[in-house]
């Protein structure tokens, strides 16, 4: 099997994004885990508002010279935002317009879509950005999971 | 057989590949890479209603290759767009 570059299919859903299309696409790495999963989660990424920009979205950016899908964590006054991967420590601080794109969907390995504005997501999400101080161990947490899942498979 | 509407060429990072592009969203989870040969037969073949000897016959012309390799190339070719559900009955 042949894989694309990643920023090669990300400029091809941003010129589908453009033209007022949603794109679906595989999720690849694990910046956005523990809510994302690496080739097993679909994500449904469509054309924004810039009311839907708010704090909890998941959003499309380049970020030096790198397309990322990752969550607002801040919007600050001076028209910028901090996002960040819910698998990382650290933030990226972008321009609040050069958002291409906001998560609208995500549908699971079972077939399941979870809507991004559903209260389950919210609720999910507010939890994990509450528990921030506490990431790191509950991400070495979940690599020692995935680690004995690898090796037991 | 027919090539499905929804699917369309496009070149990314200086690969044709086809994709499914519906009214409201674009399918990019699966993505089929194609060769040259591939594009073209795509090309010719979209919207027209087709069977595996007329695109042998477009191998055989464009070509000039012999009949019995161009039909197995056809199959071959129909096969794998068939399993990818870019042809369909």
């Amino acid at each position: 099997m042949k894989t694309m570059p990643n920023n090669a299919l990300f400029e091809a859903a941003i010129d589908e994004i453009g033209a007022g299309r949603s794109v679906l696409l595989r999720c690849g790495g694990n910046s956005m885990r523990p809510f994302l999963h690496d080739g097993r989660d679909v994500i449904e990424l469509a054309p924004c508002t810039p009311e839907q920009i708010v704090r909890g979205a998941v959003v499309l950016y380049n970020y030096r010279g790198q397309y990322m899908v990752h969550r607002i964590v801040r919007l600050r006054a001076d028209g910028r935002c901090e996002c960040m991967g819910d698998g990382n420590l650290r933030t990226e601080t972008i321009l609040t317009s050069d958002v291409m794109a906001v998560m609208r969907s995500v549908r699971r390995r079972n077939g399941r879509t979870v809507l991004c504005r559903s209260a389950s997501w919210q609720w999910h999400w507010r939890l994990w950005a509450a528990l921030r101080p506490v990431r790191r161990i509950l991400l070495k947490i979940d690599y020692l999971c995935r680690y004995e899942n690898r090796r037991q498979a | 057989m027919k090539i499905d509407g929804r699917h369309k060429i496009r070149t990314v990072a200086g690969e044709s590949i086809i994709i499914m592009q519906g009214q409201t969203t674009v399918d990019m989870t699966h993505v089929v890479s194609l060769n040259a040969t591939s594009v073209w037969l795509f090309e010719r073949l979209a919207g027209r209603d087709f069977d595996a000897a007329g695109v042998a016959s477009l191998l055989v012309e464009e070509y000039g290759i012999e009949r019995e390799r161009a039909e197995a190339d056809a199959a071959a070719w129909i096969e794998k767009l068939r399993s990818c559900g870019i042809i369909v009955e």
